[in-house]
């Protein structure tokens, strides 16, 4: 993966099998997506409604505000799908098996990133997957299921470290 | 004029208006960031730099808090402006939390 900036708009460049990876990984999230909140498994609708203290929002006179964030979090899914689907259309006009470009602004590009994360946060939250797991060689997982999910957290994050180092380096020059 | 007060007026709850303005007003909340095994170090530099307006060191120095010792407190505000600092953190998918000082 490639990721460089003319200055307006920033360009994703991704080879065949690169591309191949996104999609498959993308499409999934889209599925993740357009499914109703109350069918999630329970650990993943925990972290679309998400905390917004530590503590006991009674004792802390926090309820009203837990309940915005719940309303704020949940609103997050269809408001990113219409994006991803926007990008995914585009990797379907250029055509499956080929080298991928992905023309974006700088603010879609952040919303880039946040979009991969919430594919690596889901399956993390659905897999159950810990701090001991993410320090595992995943070819070394033997569970196929689980060896699958680390790859494809450890996939989406390096794509994320490109977009991450190409933003530093751009705004350092 | 004559005011006629009603004798069945419901009682209303007691509310300390003093004691909710000044949790509102003052900058009693801190605003913690948490750690997960997910989410990249350089992502969450990045977050505090984009959301918080910190400098890369800054940055950096909370996000190596954040994993040793599994939280930074990253700013002291208002109930409302921190409540809209956790919210702009976990939208980008930060564990960030609101707790009173």
């Amino acid at each position: 993966m490639i990721c460089t900036s003319d200055g307006d708009r920033w360009c994703l460049e991704f080879s065949e099998i690169e591309a191949q990876l996104l999609v498959d990984s993308m499409t999934e999230l889209v599925t993740h997506y357009e499914t109703a909140f109350e069918d999630l498994p329970q650990s993943v609708r925990d972290h679309w409604r998400g905390k917004v203290t530590n503590g006991n929002t009674t004792d802390l006179d926090l309820v009203e505000e837990q309940q915005q964030l719940e309303e704020e979090r949940l609103s997050w899914r269809s408001a990113r799908l219409p994006i991803l689907q926007g990008w995914l259309s585009q990797h379907r006009r250029a055509g499956a098996g080929k080298k991928w470009s992905l023309l974006m602004s700088p603010a879609d590009l952040e919303l880039f990133i946040i979009i991969l994360n919430d594919r690596r946060l889901t399956i993390a939250s659905q897999f159950i997957v810990s701090e001991d797991d993410m320090d595992l060689d995943p070819r070394e997982v033997e569970d196929e299921i689980r060896r699958q999910v680390l790859w494809e957290i450890h996939l989406l994050g390096y794509f994320q470290e490109i977009c991450l180092v190409s933003l530093r380096d751009t705004h350092n020059n | 004029m004559v005011l006629i007060y009603a004798s069945n007026t419901e009682a209303l709850p007691e509310i300390d208006v003093e004691a909710k303005l000044k949790s509102a007003f003052s900058k009693g909340w801190g605003i913690i960031v948490w750690n997960d095994p997910i989410n990249l170090m350089s992502y969450v530099v990045y977050v505090f730099q984009s959301v918080l307006k910190m400098n890369t060191q800054d940055a950096t120095r909370h996000m190596i808090e954040v994993h040793q010792k599994g939280k930074s407190l990253v700013g002291i505000e208002t109930k409302e402006r921190a409540e809209f600092i956790v919210h702009h953190l976990q939208s980008f998918g930060l564990k960030a939390t609101m707790e009173p000082q």
